[in-house]
């Protein structure tokens, strides 16, 4: 169970995220929606360590430090690749650094989206970049994998693709908390949407609570942020 | 088609693991190389101070050349002094370096991020400073080789009897 009590994050003159208490069990395949600057790549950010903050964030129980950091993977649209290196030389780093390494992982993932195993990542594509981040990220052996909004500049069947891959190859035990604002493509994917605004989680809702309640998960964002579909028509009309 | 990077020779390859992962570090080395090259040719003025010093001890009558009575050569660390200076720009440039070691993980991507997970403590410190280090050692061991070579020249130069006294 990943734990997160309190969290607080403050840039200069502008707070970030705001009391967040947030808890993600093994398992579960999470998506995190906001606006632009709601707090989702801070959140997740501070999870994995890379910002300071204030509050708590915990692993089955304990803090997260040299010895549990490897049970989180990151994908970033950002991209955290090595640029210099092939598919080949990111193995032989990950193998060497993460012991639990899936590599017959990475060699089908690599085989399903044809990515060239000794060509520099940088000379991918931008499509194919995204797909290696994602690999990389799949394939750490993390219990936790994070991604921030992954699939920007995919087409769409390339991300249809992917979440059928990520359905098809996740183990129970694995949990992906993913950020995204493409919400009525994920919807089919997530088992649980957490709503983050202006740096406070404003809904936390599963899939199948929607299912109950009959709506889809557009609907619940929408209302959640007091989305008004007649303001453009009102508008343009004054 | 698919660009294939050229393989590396075994020995070459060895040095990969002293930078950060992917990083092209030949040319760092290429521009130690010119450093210390620029510091090396700098130093040869050690050799035209020699020959003041040694010019010094002699005088000439009748078309030969004679020393000077109690003639005393200046110590060879005054003579070389000034000529090390030049040492210290590939040795500044390798501590620049180190630093944009570190720099270089936010180059292009962000490869810090997959660095600040990795289980082992000092990875990213030993990758930053290991190659730098090993460049460090090899210019301060060539530059002390070239020392000693030139203490050899100096006394070759210098007659035994003018050899100024160690106290």
């Amino acid at each position: 169970m990943l734990e997160i009590k309190s969290l607080s994050k403050s840039y200069v003159g502008k707070d970030a995220l705001h009391g967040v208490d947030l808890s993600l069990g093994q398992g579960e395949i999470v998506g995190l929606i906001g606006e632009n600057g709601a707090g989702k790549t801070t959140l997740l950010k501070c999870i994995l360590g890379y910002l300071p903050h204030r509050g708590e964030i915990l692993l089955d129980g304990k803090k997260i430090d040299r010895s549990n950091i490897a049970r989180l993977s990151f994908a970033t649209c950002e991209h955290s690749y090595f640029p210099n290196l092939t598919p080949k030389s990111h193995r032989e780093f990950y193998e060497l650094h993460f012991g639990s390494f899936r590599a017959r992982r990475f060699q089908a993932l690599m085989d399903f989206f044809e990515l060239p195993m000794h060509q520099l990542v940088k000379n991918f594509s931008t499509g194919q970049k995204n797909q290696f981040e994602v690999i990389m990220a799949l394939c750490q052996g993390a219990d936790y994998i994070l991604m921030d909004e992954p699939f920007a500049g995919n087409d769409v069947f390339n991300r249809e693709d992917f979440y059928k891959v990520l359905l098809g190859i996740l183990e129970p035990t694995e949990t992906v908390f993913l950020s995204t604002h493409l919400i009525a493509e994920v919807e089919n994917f997530l088992g649980r949407a957490v709503l983050l605004r202006k740096g406070r989680i404003v809904g936390d809702i599963t899939t199948l609570e929607l299912e109950e309640q009959g709506r889809t998960l557009m609907e619940y964002v929408k209302e959640v942020y007091g989305y008004r579909a007649d303001r453009v028509q009102k508008a343009l009309l004054q | 088609m698919q660009a294939v990077r050229p393989q590396k020779r075994g020995h070459m390859r060895k040095l990969d693991r002293f930078y950060p992962p992917g990083y092209e570090w030949r040319e760092e080395l290429y521009s130690v190389g010119i450093l210390w090259m620029l510091a090396f040719f700098l130093s040869w003025t050690y050799l035209f101070r020699l020959y003041r010093v040694t010019g010094r001890l002699y005088y000439y009558q009748g078309g030969q050349r004679f020393l000077y009575p109690d003639a005393v050569a200046e110590p060879f660390a005054k003579v070389v002094s000034m000529s090390w200076t030049g040492f210290t720009a590939p040795l500044l440039f390798l501590v620049l370096m180190a630093v944009w070691h570190y720099f270089s993980y936010w180059r292009g991507t962000k490869s810090i991020y997959v660095m600040r997970r990795l289980p082992r403590r000092g990875v990213v410190f030993a990758s930053c400073v290991k190659g730098p280090a090993l460049c460090a050692v090899a210019v301060v061991l060539a530059a002390v080789v070239l020392y000693l070579f030139y203490l050899g020249v100096y006394w070759l130069a210098v007659p035994k009897e003018c050899m100024p006294r160690l106290i």
